[in-house]
């Protein structure tokens, strides 16, 4: 996976809705940014309203990513709504280098 | 194949949701100390509060919030349960299911209203009302204990858990409420983007939880989702002195760093056999919408009228191989047929349990006792038959109270209870359900339905009438004998319409009363109304069906005692008369009779009439298609159906028949 950071600032904007009730029109606007562009950049809204369904079909993207061979990533480190939700159910105790660097695109200090 | 509109899963969801809050709320009236039906009603409001909130309806959810509120302080003893609190969250319920059917209109008014009722009913303190948006969280337990323990959970809700209403991170914060809290998410089952079904639930989660609330805390979070979640506690160390609080106060020095698992609170066994039980359980059921069953039934009724037509052809062909072949494929349909039939069944108990709040409110209205009993509520019946019965049962309940029972104490002056009683029953009889409405009240008067018919021109004045025709004319259109009109009943709307509807169903109502002691009324329904087993018979060139449940008796009718009764129309059956139709005639064909005609006598109850037909050719499984609306005034035939052969042949309305067959009785006698 590349690093999001270097990744050119060009990003798939979500909606505000980004809870279960747009779960699956979320899932569809992810599968169309794999199809059309490369890299998949996130540009997830500050206010967006968020929970756990989003964060799922984040990590989601990631392991397409991978099995793929594509480059995905969040435009911006979370903060706002994403930053709380990912505290909320439990991202933020336990991350791994990746998990950090993904979500909050900060790289381990060697 | 539609998907489902999420909006529609809530509004089913929620139905049941008032259902089982409405239930919880009735049977606490019988014992207002059942904390049982306390949390089981607190339960029904907490979940519908939340599937509120997640499905975007907002004003349901706040309003909820309040009930939940009262219900809360209930379930932790703060205020009494009282029968103007459950008359109160009964109303506030009607009002839910407004916010659920129109969300955008304007209920702020009624909901404040009920909302200051409510507020009464809790005695006028602690929260009711004043809170607009509900919390993230449950409140924690009033009274925490002094001792901090750090527990270790392991869970992973159930995949539809989302789905069904359950926030996943509303839970978290209320364990976070609870203490010092470490949570950490597994996301290892998260599948990819291909695989992922966005409304499930992959994430599991380890929680370390220090807490001075007891155990029970713990479980308290899930006690909505416990019965299908995998959970696992483990106490890590157990009790210790909070600060402040000296070590001789605990009586027994706990041991140090000691590791104990329990099961969840209300599991037996180990908490990966409840996970692997409550998973096989939820595996058993499978929630379908109607009208994927409906469509599963036309298919199946296609199949059958193909395989009619195979093994039609099989049987005018010597190829051995294609008969045992079509014979196959009829066993086949006949079981596919037989299955299909058994997964449009469900219990009558859906329909008998929303009679209690009817009854309930009709008692407050009225002023009366009622005590509503049920009988043989598991008896199945095809689910269109319970949906169209629903409402002529309303019209009978409802009469049985306005105009049978009677007040308190006019029951006690007759020598009866003070609470008079109404049961509601079903059984089956062979191809039928028989659904019986049985009142202990005053009867049906007999002089005054016969002096409101002779009034109104229904009878004759001095007419001689059968018991039962007597009472039949309650179900006469605009026919009332209530002395005042009510909002209950006494417009002669609604009897009629009851026995319209029963009809429409091919069903048949007998009535009974006894003067002082009350009355019943059977309605008499065949179990299913989409594929029924035929007699197929011949009327000049035309193919007809008749019910076989109908049929009693065949006969021949040679053509010298046709001629003989001719005028007449009777034959005589074991020592009675019976009436007979010439379909003949009475379809103009135009067609001379054959030889041996056929007598199919046919009967609903106590009333019998013969069809005369030319040929009868055998049973027939008959998948029943309706009339057009080209055809709605049509009254002889009840549908058709379609052969083997293509052809189209018309099912007998045998209601129709018979009473056609009674009225040429009843002129034949009169004309001496």
């Amino acid at each position: 996976m590349s690093d999001p950071q270097t990744i050119p600032a060009h990003g798939t904007v979500l909606p505000q809705s980004l809870s279960i009730r747009n779960a699956a029109a979320v899932r569809d606007l992810l599968h169309a940014a794999f199809e059309s562009t490369d890299p998949v950049l996130l540009n997830v809204p500050d206010d967006a309203d968020i929970d756990l369904s989003f964060l799922q079909l984040v990590e989601a993207s990631r392991r397409h990513a991978e099995l793929n061979g594509r480059s995905f990533g969040l435009q911006n480190p979370a903060t706002g709504n994403l930053l709380s939700t990912l505290e909320r159910a439990g991202f933020i105790a336990d991350m791994t280098p990746r998990d950090r660097e993904f979500w909050l695109h900060r790289k381990e200090q060697q | 194949m539609t998907t489902l509109d999420p909006i529609q899963v809530f509004r089913t969801e929620a139905a049941e949701l008032f259902e089982q809050i409405e239930g919880g709320l009735l049977d606490l009236l019988h014992d207002l100390s059942n904390q049982d039906q306390i949390d089981a009603v607190f339960r029904g409001l907490h979940t519908l509060k939340g599937s509120g909130a997640m499905f975007g309806f907002e004003a349901l959810a706040a309003f909820t919030h309040h009930c939940e509120t009262a219900f809360d302080r209930v379930r932790k003893g703060e205020v009494p349960a009282s029968a103007e609190l459950v008359a109160c969250v009964l109303a506030a319920q009607d009002h839910m299911k407004a916010l659920v059917d129109r969300p955008n209109g304007d209920h702020a008014e009624e909901g404040d209203r009920l909302l200051a009722e409510l507020q009464a009913a809790v005695g006028g303190q602690g929260g009711i009302g004043t809170v607009v948006t509900p919390p993230l969280a449950a409140s924690a337990p009033a009274k925490a204990e002094n001792a901090a323990t750090t527990w270790k959970l392991s869970f992973r809700l159930p995949s539809n858990a989302m789905a069904n209403g359950t926030n996943p991170l509303g839970l978290l914060d209320e364990l976070r409420e609870l203490g010092t809290c470490e949570i950490k998410a597994d996301v290892s089952k998260v599948p990819g983007l291909n695989q992922i079904e966005p409304a499930d639930l992959y994430v599991s989660w380890q929680v370390t939880l220090t807490t001075e609330q007891p155990r029970s805390a713990i479980d308290d979070v899930f006690i909505f989702v416990m019965d299908e979640m995998e959970l696992q506690i483990e106490q890590q160390s157990s009790p210790t002195p909070a600060a402040g609080i000296k070590a001789t106060d605990t009586p027994t020095a706990p041991a140090a760093e000691k590791t104990v698992t329990e099961p969840p609170a209300k599991a037996e066994a180990s908490p990966a056999a409840v996970a692997e039980t409550k998973n096989g359980k939820a595996a058993e059921n499978v929630r379908v919408p109607a009208e994927r069953l409906d469509e599963l039934m036309d298919r199946v009724g296609e199949l059958v009228i193909a395989q009619s037509r195979l093994s039609q052809l099989a049987g005018s062909s010597v190829d051995i191989q294609l008969r045992a072949v079509s014979e196959d494929v009829e066993r086949l349909s006949g079981e596919l047929r037989d299955t299909m039939m058994v997964l449009r069944m469900v219990p009558v108990t859906q329909l008998f349990s929303r009679f209690r709040r009817l009854v309930h409110d009709l008692a407050r209205e009225t002023g009366k006792m009622i005590e509503l009993e049920f009988e043989g509520e598991t008896t199945e019946v095809d689910k269109t038959v319970i949906e169209r019965l629903a409402d002529p049962l309303v019209h009978l309940v409802r009469n049985s109270i306005d105009h049978g029972l009677e007040l308190p104490d006019e029951r006690i002056a007759a020598g009866k209870d003070r609470a008079g009683r109404v049961l509601l029953s079903a059984r089956q009889a062979g191809g039928e359900v028989i659904i019986t409405i049985k009142d202990d009240g005053r009867g049906i008067n007999r002089e005054r339905v016969r002096a409101k018919a002779e009034a109104s021109g229904l009878v004759q004045p001095g007419q001689q009438l059968m018991d039962q025709e007597l009472l039949q004319l309650i179900f006469q259109p605009g026919f009332s004998t209530a002395a005042q009109v009510t909002n209950l009943s006494g417009r002669g709307v609604g009897m009629d319409v009851v026995k319209k509807t029963v009809e429409a169903l091919r069903g048949v109502i007998d009535i009974r009363s006894e003067p002082g002691r009350g009355s019943e009324i059977s309605l008499r329904i065949p179990l299913t109304l989409a594929i029924i087993d035929g007699l197929l018979v011949r009327v000049g060139s035309g193919n007809y069906v008749i019910p076989l449940s109908a049929v009693e008796e065949c006969l021949e009718l040679s053509l010298e005692e046709d001629l003989r009764s001719r005028g007449r129309s009777f034959i005589s059956l074991r020592d009675s008369l019976v009436p007979y139709l010439r379909l003949r005639d009475l379809f103009r064909t135009g067609t001379a009779p054959d030889r041996y005609q056929k007598v199919v006598v046919i009967s609903t109850g106590d009333e019998r009439v013969g069809l005369v037909v030319d040929q009868i050719i055998g049973d027939h499984q008959t998948v029943i298609k309706s009339m057009s609306k080209l055809h709605h005034d049509v009254v002889t035939f009840s549908g058709a159906t379609i052969l083997g052969d293509g052809s189209v042949a018309l099912i007998l309305d045998v209601m129709h028949l018979i009473n056609v067959g009674q009225q040429q009785e009843a002129q034949l006698r009169a004309a001496g």
